[in-house]
């Protein structure tokens, strides 16, 4: 292989196989693009090592970088899936445009069957909820990401729960300085008296949060037994590296939501468990329980 | 382009009309609250407005009420968007002159249609 060779190998892998060499001042180009593209994970890379590092050591501010840089990554692959899955139901409803139509596709001549319409009809409902779906677990991200201040990262918490989940009776805690219980940090709505302080480790709710994982009721139930309100629908833990910093209680959902949670909430709530936390902690206001997770 | 006022206290909300409607090439702006609503609609006439209910210094009701109250505005579309399902904010809403009424959480789907009910693509 000649030195002229490599740049044309590389440029036909980054277009996506195109049959067709890139060759020249195009090819040329493109491995410009690759190499600087290689240099910039290096040092993406590198830089992730060095504030590991640092956060090992103790360094508070290395830590909040660190988890701000996991946050930033964590945004930018949910706004690629977001692209894929916008351009899937553009597609999606570009061919049910067509087929409305009658317009045949190309090269086939064909009108589809009225099976062929509703399961297509069906694809086109299935994308966009995903979309949907997306776009909501981007825009917490992404709200949780820019949150420069305690108030700023408890307000995205709670624009979450009412924006996208559904819901306007809640709390969010935290860690209190014992580091022992978490302390109500905001709230929505009356909560129940032996709620206003949670001791990890003790009582159901207490053990379950130090379990770090999260715990939602079914339609019809709750989390704590109790029949008459407020009572506990869904408890998130709120955890990073170092251990549980906070955690969210939901009391009730809007009559919208028919008493249930859906698949995307706990999608959400996956994504508070952790973000949030990293969120809270960036801003400063994290503290953690040692060896709770 | 179709020019929309998302009327919302909540950035996350705001950011949510955004994402859903910008995708299908709508220019989107917004006010945080009633009062702002009723000004920046006096002074660029969008398309349409989509209206919270719950916001600080006038809320979504109020404002309609005003936009209605204006002749130069008053013809606007507004969508009432609210976490409110209740009977009686649906029919306040109606009897202030909203054109449609969503539920949070927003179902993009569901406000893309409305809005394409009402102002076209």
């Amino acid at each position: 292989m000649s030195e002229h060779d490599e740049p044309t190998r590389r440029g036909r892998d980054a277009v996506g196989g195109h049959s067709e060499p890139v060759t020249g001042r195009t090819g040329e180009y493109l491995a410009q693009i690759l190499e600087e593209n290689k240099r910039l994970r290096a040092l993406i890379v590198r830089s992730e090592i060095d504030l590991r590092r640092a956060a090992d050591r103790g360094d508070r501010v290395a830590a909040a970088e660190y988890e701000n840089m996991k946050l930033r990554e964590k945004v930018a692959f949910l706004r690629d899936q977001l692209r894929h899955e916008s351009a899937r139901a553009e597609a999606a409803q570009y061919e049910l445009a067509r087929i409305r139509t009658g317009e045949p596709r190309i090269g086939s001549g064909s009108v589809p069957s009225p099976e062929g319409v509703q399961a297509l009809l069906r694809h086109v409902a299935e994308v966009e909820s995903h979309n949907m779906h997306l776009t909501h677990l981007y825009i917490a991200s992404y709200r949780l990401h820019t949150a420069q201040s305690r108030k700023e990262a408890l307000s995205a918490i709670s624009e979450t729960l009412v924006n996208l989940v559904g819901t306007e009776h809640f709390a969010v805690y935290e860690l209190g300085g014992g580091g022992d219980a978490l302390e109500v940090a905001s709230s929505v709505g009356t909560l129940p008296a032996d709620l206003a302080t949670i001791r990890i480790g003790v009582g159901p709710i207490g053990e379950a949060v130090a379990l770090g994982k999260v715990f939602v009721a079914g339609a019809g139930e709750t989390l704590d037994g109790r029949s008459e309100p407020p009572a506990l629908k869904a408890l998130i833990p709120l955890t990073h590296a170092q251990g549980v910093a906070g955690a969210i209680a939901i009391f009730d959902l809007l009559p919208q939501k028919n008493g249930a949670f859906e698949d995307s909430d706990l999608e959400l709530f996956d994504l508070l468990a952790t973000d949030a936390a990293r969120a809270l902690r960036c801003a400063g206001a994290g503290r953690s329980a040692p060896g709770t997770n | 382009m179709k020019r929309i006022l998302v009327v919302d206290d909540s950035k996350m909300a705001q950011l949510t009309s955004q994402m859903i409607l910008k995708g299908h090439s709508y220019d989107v702006f917004f006010a945080s609250d009633g009062r702002e609503a009723v000004e920046k609609a006096l002074a660029t006439g969008p398309d349409l407005i989509l209206m919270d209910l719950v916001m600080p210094k006038m809320d979504g009701l109020e404002a309609l009420r005003a936009i209605r109250s204006i002749d130069s505005i008053r013809d606007v579309p507004i969508i009432v968007v609210s976490t409110r399902s209740e009977a009686e904010h649906l029919e306040k809403s109606y009897e202030l002159g909203c054109n449609d009424y969503i539920v949070k959480p927003v179902d993009g789907v569901e406000l893309l249609a409305k809005v394409r009910s009402l102002i076209g693509e």
